[in-house]
């Protein structure tokens, strides 16, 4: 994931980078792009985990404020990208329970009108 | 500034991605219960995958194609026409089938039962309360055969009326198709109403008629009526008309003549049409009613029937004699000059009465009662100048009235047949094209799903880069 020779700056960098991509790609959603994503996230995550674990003290945010300033981009990034991905699953689910179901559950799951499958073909 | 607002509304776009890829599913739900209508599937096309030119692979949004499976939809059509002949057809001979009593009870089959029962009984006792007891089941006989004329009469214009209604609606469906075909050259995308529209129209046309469906590449249809007559090309729409005013000089006159179906240009187009309720209606109309009722080339199996009663009966009474040694008199009397009228004509002689009835057969040897038991036996008499086509009197009315009721059950079994075989294609088109609500819902879902694993997953990423600030 990370080479020796790049900086904590680096690497927080292309984690930047990569959110900004699927921040993007976001436009054209479906369930591959989301599982594509999904896994790009988790190597984000792992960039930053790296990070943390190799970071001397003349590194450290406090002390670089290159590298404080792309964090803050990374949260804000982050920040942006959860609203998204919430939408999206509030949006699927208000999809469910008004044009497919009959309510919500106990548990809040939308319950789904027993249906007749492949009705538009009966005659 | 620049790159925060880009940034914002980078995620507006976002969010409206999100609903636009979730618009087809919407679509195949609110399309559930159109008929016609064939589930739209999003298209994801792959993306180049090479890191040193920065192509990142993935998928990307390529566009809705249409689960429209023509194969499936002409097996359907084919299966809709079938099932319209057969159904068409058994409307009209059920009909036709009250008309023929085969228990022999009513109608002209039990008019003439009674009949010969009371040339029985006058030949058993020959007097004028049996002669009267003949001259009174003759007089209902002649009137079952203008009333079962009538009826068929009645039902030959039901029928004209039904075909005249099967070609109007012909030229509406295609109306309507020739409307969407110039739709269908406006748009510049498909459209999934437009295309369910005209799916549900071909199959409602393919109920009345036989028809072939070919599409352009641009979507149009083309439908031609029989695989020959057009009926729609493009954005040309080409009308049929019915005609029952027949065409030539017909062999017997008077006789109703056949229905006919006309092209726009006038072209008799009737044997081009052999499946569809209007298939149906036109083999009732042309073949089962001309055989009964006759037409312009045949007599009809009634006045068959109702000639060779009055002329046997007849032929026998004028070559007796009286009790009182006169000469007989003929009992039915008919309109020679229209054979296809015969039954509708029939009636008891004007002159006859009970004393002119000759029971006496002159011989020799001379039999007092010869002519009445000659009558008596007509109905099942072998004898070659009393059967009509190698079969007795009887015989003949029984095989017409079975035949009739034997038509009317063989389409009533090829309508259940062919229900049969439609719910099959239809099967196999829904499993291919249907919407199904639980499929769209599982996938829905999916997404739902993916998003929440995503969205945690950035849970996670914040937290790690508030740590590492807060560090």
């Amino acid at each position: 994931m990370t080479s020796p020779q790049e900086s904590a700056l680096e690497i927080c960098q292309r984690a930047e980078n990569m959110l900004r991509e699927i921040q993007s790609g976001e436009l054209v959603p479906g369930t591959q792009m989301l599982a594509q994503w999904e896994t790009e996230l988790g190597q984000v995550a792992a960039l930053l985990e790296a990070t943390h674990g190799s970071m001397t003290e003349e590194c450290k945010p406090r002390n670089n404020p290159a590298l404080r300033q792309v964090l803050l981009g990374i949260r804000y990034r982050a920040g942006l990208l959860k609203l998204q991905f919430q939408h999206g699953s509030n949006y699927c689910m208000g999809l469910l329970q008004l044009r497919m179901g009959t309510g919500y559950s106990a548990e809040g799951l939308p319950v789904l009108i027993p249906t007749e499958a492949r009705s538009s073909f009966e005659g | 500034m620049g790159g925060l607002f880009s940034s914002l509304n980078n995620s507006v776009e976002a969010l409206r991605a999100i609903e636009s890829a979730l618009a087809v599913t919407q679509n195949n739900v609110s399309n559930a219960n159109t008929p016609g209508y064939a589930r739209q599937v999003a298209q994801l096309e792959s993306q180049s995958f090479n890191l040193s030119t920065g192509m990142g692979g993935g998928v990307q949004y390529g566009g809705t194609q249409s689960t429209q499976n023509e194969y499936l939809n002409q097996a359907v059509r084919t299966q809709l026409s079938a099932q319209g002949y057969f159904t068409g057809e058994a409307n009209a001979l059920a009909s036709i089938q009250s008309l023929f009593d085969v228990s022999g009870q009513s109608g002209v089959t039990g008019s003439l039962n009674s009949l010969f029962q009371s040339f029985s009984a006058w030949a058993a006792t020959p007097n004028n309360t049996t002669a009267q007891a003949v001259l009174s089941q003759a007089q209902t006989v002649a009137q079952s055969f203008q009333s079962a004329s009538a009826s068929l009469s009645q039902v030959t214009n039901s029928v004209n009326q039904q075909i005249s209604s099967n070609v109007n609606q012909i030229n509406s469906l295609t109306a309507a198709i020739q409307q969407a075909n110039l739709e269908i050259q406006k748009n510049t995308t498909p459209d999934a109403g437009l295309d369910a529209n005209l799916h549900a129209t071909l199959e409602s046309l393919s109920q009345i008629a036989d028809i072939t469906v070919s599409f352009a590449p641009n979507g149009t249809a083309t439908v031609l009526l029989g695989g020959q007559t057009p009926l729609v090309i493009g954005s040309q729409q080409y009308t049929i008309q019915a005609n029952f005013s027949g065409t030539g000089t017909p062999t017997i006159p008077n006789a109703t003549p056949d229905a006919r179906i006309l092209d726009a240009s006038g072209q008799d187009i009737t044997s081009h049409i052999s499946q569809g309720s209007l298939g149906g209606l036109l083999n009732v109309r042309n073949t089962v009613l001309p055989s009964l009722q006759g037409d312009g080339q045949q007599q009809g199996a009634l006045n068959q029937l109702a000639q060779q009663v009055a002329d046997r009966v007849n032929s026998i009474l004028t070559s007796a004699q009286t009790t009182g040694g006169q000469a007989g008199s003929p009992l039915f009397t008919y309109n020679a000059a229209s054979p296809a009228g015969i039954a509708q004509t029939l009636a008891l002689d004007p002159n006859i009465t009970a004393a002119k009835l000759a029971p006496v057969n002159p011989g020799p040897p001379v039999v007092s009662n010869g002519a009445a038991l000659q009558l008596a036996g007509l109905g099942s008499s072998t004898n070659p100048a009393d059967q009509i086509a190698g079969q007795t009197i009887l015989q003949f009315l029984s095989s017409m009235a079975t035949q009739a009721g034997q038509s009317a059950s063989d389409a009533q079994t090829g309508s259940n047949l062919h229900a049969q075989l439609l719910a099959q294609s239809r099967n196999l088109q829904t499993q291919v094209s249907g919407v199904s609500l639980d499929a769209e819902a599982a996938q829905v879902l999916q997404l739902q799903q993916g998003y929440q694993a995503a969205s945690k997953m950035v849970s996670v990423i914040n937290t790690l880069a508030d740590a590492l600030l807060n560090m």
